[in-house]
């Protein structure tokens, strides 16, 4: 069995309000995606893309209101508590916020050692030590009786990893790993999700709002999933999204990046002005629950077909996108503040 | 509508808390250029907050100044009572502060707010004549006088921050101090908003002083770049400069950590180490636990602001000052 | 290691409290207070009989707060009766506590049916006013054993505390690191008292303590109502004979009697209500002020 879970057509709707008056948001839908042992995928998307319920549904968090969640070939809504309960440990969620995903009066060494109690594990003091210097947090005597306030963002990140990781799990869902994190720390964080893929072999998914941080952590090897009003929109391999995107809003995503020229800057702002309409920035509402293009009443190219069911097809190697109007864009060529702006062969 | 320049020197300042005293500010000097968009870059500890609070006298009740001067237009800011200091809030030096979308009034109008601020700082003014001056300013800041009708729960994040900036020109000063103006919004509004700043101060030449975490931001639209860390203004100079070249070891690790897609992402790397506690600060120069090039006197002596040439100051023992 | 952590946790639990000087205060008038009711019986003797040529003397180096109708000494009784009537305070409160825990940690917990059920049983409780019940239900059963007193008073004092406590522990029943607690399979035991509980605590240390206060309140109130079975060593019915039985309170001289029976309560409840104030402030500090 390569695959770890399994989404089939997945969609998830909250329905909020009163006696009179029922409101359906669809946080996501018709989303389908396979994640395999050892694979290394970022996830992006905006506040209200529905990027965090998707990596609920995987982590078993939240059940699905439509489609089927599949854990190591086995339908999720059918496994009988224990085994739930079991398979669940393999498929770790790591909160976005450090300072409330770890429990404050619980020290660093209790934190793993808890855990590592509960599943048996011989020596407890050496494992945490193990772990502790896994994640870069050494030395690790010296952080055992440490409580959480004494840690650092990055630090906190790095520890509820090494939590995660006691289970002996075969994916970590990582969500907003360093919004939270000074930019100095971010990198850190970032390096020890990647060790674990490339040295241990995990499975790491990596939720972010940042594209170019989303575009670190998978490039070489990795997947890049761009996600819009609970739809995936766009995804292949990290490279050729970035480098050659197809659909309009990953390609505004790019633009809206900020990079550090001061020289560049008119000419990113014009080149994001083609591609946002007046109704751009107005945050992305998740979709109404209809199979049309959630970017509709955003995007500057919308056109009467993007009212029919989108899908996405492939339109290169390996890289899918889901949108009608693919052939009207404009041509696209990487922003001339890209690093490898002169390199057109990168995909 | 000009730029003013402000010359902060040596402010030292402290937070007085249960547990012990934060040492928010030691001895910060930098300058603020006339007509120039100055970015102070600094983490979370870094005290960028604490020397805005100094300059738009916002310091929390448990706050003290131990010293040191912020002069604005010949005067020292810090020594004005605060009737004096009103005469130049709004009418000489605005803020936007943090997250300032929550700090509309839910109950009032954006009409109602231009009205009260300028009740606040000039008395009475004839509504229709305010009228005119408000949508003037919401129209500079790309929205329609439409919105002037408009409660701050119908407007978007985006809405609410050009609002407030419209409101920080209402009396056309010559100091705008901008505290992480874009931090709560989604990455377009960003560099929206990011361009009605740059759109502004080309056409008014207003002195902004920008503070952010963000570099690449302050490298899209900052002339200066100065870099504060554990509480020290430790490195001063012109944008390009400092992207070609950062001085002070933080502001190369700073560099080095940058995710942006205009660097080369297989170089980048974190500082090693964690950011200091302020209730106990290391001895000396307060970045040396996690200094590739400490050296003896770093962990022993503060280091003093030195010239590096050209305009550029960095507070470190690499660039000399040793006696 | 145990016992280290158990009295760490103590301290931490005090630590707070020392550094404001409300507290200070309504720790160390309570630790008089109790310090009277647990020595003082061994080291002030008590000597009752009738001595009428005695009767109301006023305070002096040899009665400090003078005698009572008997001529008996008011400052001995009022030591004798210290261990009664705090102990009375203190069993109710313990029961209130127990109470207020398990239902208000269950109904945070467990949500559905049984959690709709017992909110309903805490809002019954807390909307029925308490004296009155306790009025009506103690003359209703007459005399009971205290023990027996107590429990039925602590029926009506653990509602407020297992609505605050409740809330916490909804709260906290979301919490990340709960959620990261059951993905890795931790367990119900584990997730309750190892990551919920510790932050209960202080909520029930606040509760003991305001607990205590209500509860001296009622016993003394309806002791001196007589509600409750007769023990002439309770400062509430000292109270009941001064002004009652003996009218003291009509009598210029004796105004010394009854004075200093509810100089007593009323210090007792005051040094009580700082520190209630002190353990609610150090345990949730969005109750100070700026230091």
């Amino acid at each position: 069995m390569s695959e770890i879970v399994k989404l089939e057509n997945v969609s998830k709707v909250f329905r909020r309000g009163g006696i009179l008056r029922k409101e359906s948001v669809w946080a996501v839908k018709n989303a389908s995606l396979t994640i395999a042992l050892g694979s290394r995928i970022a996830v992006v998307g905006e506040s209200g893309s529905g990027k965090t319920t998707l990596a609920r549904i995987i982590t078993g968090f939240e059940k699905p209101s439509e489609g089927y969640v599949y854990w190591f070939g086995k339908r999720v809504d059918e496994l009988p508590k224990k085994d739930f309960e079991k398979l669940r440990e393999k498929i770790q969620y790591v909160h976005q916020d450090p300072y409330t995903s770890l429990n404050p009066v619980r020290t660093v060494y209790d934190t793993l050692a808890d855990p590592l109690r509960k599943h048996g594990v011989d020596n407890v003091e050496e494992k945490v030590k193990e772990l502790l210097r896994l994640v870069k947090i050494t030395p690790p005597e010296y952080f055992f009786n440490k409580f959480p306030y004494h840690l650092s963002g990055g630090m906190r990140q790095r520890l509820a990893v090494a939590r995660a990781l006691t289970a002996s799990p075969q994916l970590i869902v990582a969500d907003e790993p360093i919004s939270m994190v000074d930019m100095s720390l971010r990198v850190s964080v970032l390096d020890v999700l990647l060790g674990l893929n490339r040295e241990v072999g995990l499975a790491v998914m990596m939720i972010s709002h940042d594209i170019a941080a989303a575009y670190y952590f998978a490039r070489e090897g990795g997947l890049l999933l761009v996600m819009y009003g609970g739809r995936i929109i766009e995804c292949g391999p990290s490279e050729k999204v970035v480098s050659n995107p197809f659909h309009p809003y990953t390609r505004l995503l790019l633009l809206a990046t900020p990079q550090h020229k001061r020289s560049f800057f008119q000419e990113r702002i014009s080149m994001m002005a083609r591609y946002a309409s007046a109704k751009s920035g107005v945050a992305p509402g998740t979709g109404g629950g209809g199979d049309a293009c959630p970017y509709v009443a955003s995007c500057p190219f919308a056109a009467p077909e993007c009212e029919s069911p989108i899908e996405l097809k492939e339109i290169e190697a390996g890289h899918y996108v889901a949108c009608k109007r693919v052939d009207a864009l404009p041509e696209w060529t990487p922003p001339p503040w890209y690093w490898f702006a002169s390199k057109r062969d990168v995909a | 509508m000009s730029g003013a320049e402000v010359i902060v020197r040596g402010l030292n300042a402290v937070y007085l808390v249960r547990e012990g005293t934060i040492k928010a500010a030691s001895n910060v000097t930098l300058r603020v250029e006339p007509g120039s968009v100055t970015a102070l870059v600094g983490e979370s500890g870094s005290g960028k907050s604490t020397v805005v609070e100094a300059i738009t006298r916002t310091l929390p009740s448990n706050a003290k100044v131990l010293g040191g001067s912020v002069l604005f237009k010949g005067v020292d800011l810090l020594k004005l009572s605060e009737e004096e200091y009103r005469q130049f809030r709004w009418r000489e030096i605005s803020y936007v502060p943090q997250a300032a979308q929550n700090s509309l009034n839910p109950l009032q109008t954006v009409f109602e707010h231009f009205a009260d601020t300028y009740a606040d700082v000039a008395g009475s003014i004839h509504r229709s004549e305010l009228y005119e001056m408000a949508a003037k300013l919401l129209e500079s800041v790309g929205l329609d006088a439409g919105v002037l009708r408009a409660y701050p729960h119908q407007l978007s994040g985006g809405m609410k921050q050009r609002i407030l900036i419209a409101l920080s020109f209402l009396f056309k000063p010559s100091l705008v101090v901008m505290d992480e103006p874009v931090t709560a919004l989604d990455v377009v509004n960003q560099s929206l908003i990011l361009g009605l700043i740059s759109d502004l101060h080309r056409r008014y030449g207003i002195s902004i002083l920008l503070v952010t975490h963000d570099l690449p931001v302050a490298g899209e639209l900052a002339d200066r770049i100065a870099v504060m860390y554990a509480g020290h203004l430790i490195e001063m100079g012109s944008n390009e400069e400092f992207f070609e070249e950062p001085l002070h070891p933080y502001s190369k690790g700073l560099v080095r950590s940058m995710i942006a897609f205009s660097t080369e992402l297989s170089g980048v790397s974190s500082i090693p180490g964690e950011p200091p506690s302020l209730l106990n600060p290391p001895k000396g120069c307060p970045f040396h636990p996690r200094c590739p090039r400490a050296m003896d006197i770093c962990r022993e002596q503060e280091p003093p602001l030195l010239e590096a040439g050209g305009g550029r100051w960095v507070k470190c023992w690499l660039y000399g000052g040793k006696a | 290691m145990r016992a280290g952590g158990a009295l760490r946790t103590v301290w931490e639990l005090i630590r707070p409290m020392l550094k404001d000087r409300k507290s200070v205060f309504g720790i160390l008038g309570v630790l008089f207070f109790v310090g009277m009711a647990t020595i003082g019986p061994l080291i002030v003797p008590l000597q009752i009989g009738m001595d009428f040529s005695r009767r109301y003397l006023p305070p002096s180096l040899e009665h400090p707060l003078g005698t009572d109708y008997f001529g008996n000494d008011i400052f001995q009784q009022l030591i004798h009766g210290a261990p009664l009537t705090l102990g009375l305070a203190v069993a109710i409160a313990l029961f209130a506590t127990l109470i207020a825990t398990v239902i208000g940690v269950a109904s945070g917990y467990v949500g559905g049916g049984v959690g709709r059920l017992l909110d309903f049983l805490t809002n019954i409780f807390l909307t029925i006013p308490s004296f009155p019940a306790m009025l009506v239900l103690f003359v209703a059963l007459g005399e009971t054993h205290w023990l027996v007193a107590a429990a039925v008073m602590a029926l009506w004092m653990w509602a407020g505390a297992a609505k605050s406590i409740k809330a916490t522990v909804y709260r906290l029943r979301f919490a990340p690191f709960v959620e990261a607690a059951e993905n890795l399979n931790l367990g119900t035991p584990h997730i309750l008292f190892k990551e919920i509980m510790p932050h209960v605590v202080p909520y029930i240390f606040i509760n003991f303590v305001s607990s205590f206060r209500a509860a001296l309140e009622a016993s003394v109130g309806l002791m001196f109502l007589g509600a409750l079975k007769y023990n002439p060593l309770h400062w509430g019915v000292m109270l009941n004979l001064a002004i009652f039985q003996t009218g003291s309170i009509y009598i210029p001289r004796a105004i010394h009697y009854p004075l200093s029976i509810i100089a007593f309560v009323a210090l007792l409840l005051f040094f009580t209500t700082l520190l209630s104030y002190g353990v609610e402030e150090a345990f949730r500090p969005e109750l100070r002020g700026y230091e």
